[in-house]
């Protein structure tokens, strides 16, 4: 056959020719195999086992307590960017008094920390609630509840309790300035609320 | 065109192996970030590449419009690549978050350039490829008159 024979004849050339070939197979299927990983990781990272429990201290005040797993089940490092807690109680009138924000926590991309591959991480957050205004807020919240046939009391307000959690996949590069798909490729954002998870 | 079998084989050989480089680059240009090793989004060295090729259409087949043929036809083989490989981790893991409009987006308006880039560096690259086998033909035909001993007519 023809083509074959002019193989033969140039078959340095010919085998530079599929050698080339062969590389960019390589490259892509060794691209496409992180992109899938990459997606995958997009995936699976998830939040899982939320607990949160409210006591009231000897002297008063009140504690919350809220906890939640981050699980990590890719081949990746997810290194935190944000991460987010409220806890809060949702006043039902307008103003500026609707929400009453009673723990917060925050942290940034400084703060270096780390979700290693395969691996599950614990978040634990407390917060203690010793201002007389807000528990005057809260009790006043339990009273205005009882005429409309709602029995509360401290510990069991509908508190809501928000996570977020963003981070970047691995070592990919993620500050682009104009390419914001690609930022979003590598990262991971999972988020909870008591009323919705997402 | 006429196009015997060998044409066609040759054609067929060609739109093959000279599409991996095209698929790659598609890829890599929109996700240099994942990609191994990445060109950056450097148009210059996609250009390179484009003309690197193009070379072996010029120089496995002698007739010029096929090696514009093949030219073309590597770079669609190349971009249904860019596509399947896009589409890997849905078609891998099932994944269900897709966006069918990112297909005409990513692989026909963001890389218009490139497009043009892969087809006029394909026919740089299948005229130089032609050169040199041209070059290597002339060497060749040279070393074999010089090596048969002088006859006197």
């Amino acid at each position: 056959m023809a083509p074959m024979r002019t193989a033969r004849k140039h078959w340095v050339t010919a085998v530079l020719y599929l050698l080339f070939s062969v590389f960019f197979l390589v490259c892509s299927v060794i691209s496409a195999g992180t992109y899938s990983a990459v997606v995958k990781t997009q995936r699976d990272v998830d939040l899982a086992h939320p607990t949160h429990s409210v006591s009231i201290l000897p002297n008063g005040s009140l504690e919350l307590d809220f906890s939640i797993e981050l699980s990590n089940p890719s081949r990746y490092v997810l290194h935190s960017q944000m991460m987010s807690w409220y806890a809060t109680l949702e006043n039902g009138t307008t103003g500026p008094g609707r929400i009453i924000i009673l723990g917060t926590a925050y942290s940034g991309p400084t703060s270096g920390l780390r979700v290693l591959p395969k691996s599950e991480k614990n978040f634990s957050f407390s917060s203690v609630v010793s201002d007389p205004a807000i528990i005057a807020k809260l009790n006043g919240y339990i009273i205005y509840s009882a005429t409309s046939g709602h029995t509360y009391t401290l510990t069991t307000l509908p508190y809501i309790y928000d996570f977020s959690f963003m981070g970047t996949i691995g070592e990919f590069k993620n500050d682009y300035l104009r390419e914001d798909y690609l930022n979003q490729l590598v990262t991971v954002e999972v988020t909870y609320s008591s009323e919705v998870m997402a | 065109m006429k196009l015997d079998r060998s044409d066609v084989v040759r054609l067929g050989l060609i739109s093959l192996l000279s599409a991996t480089p095209i698929g790659f680059v598609t890829f890599d240009f929109m996700f240099p970030n994942v990609s191994t090793p990445s060109l950056a989004k450097n148009l210059m060295l996609i250009f390179a590449l484009s003309v690197l090729a193009g070379m072996p259409a010029g120089y496995f087949q002698k007739r010029t419009d096929l090696a514009m043929m093949s030219v073309i036809l590597y770079t669609a083989v190349g971009y249904i690549m860019a596509v399947v490989l896009y589409s890997a981790p849905y078609t891998l893991y099932n994944i269900e978050n897709i966006l069918p409009s990112f297909y005409y987006a990513m692989f026909f308006r963001f890389t218009i350039i490139l497009l043009f880039l892969y087809v006029f560096g394909g026919f740089v690259g299948s005229i130089l490829g032609q050169l040199i086998r041209d070059s290597i033909r002339r060497e060749e035909t040279k070393l074999e008159f010089e090596s048969k001993p002088e006859t006197k007519a």
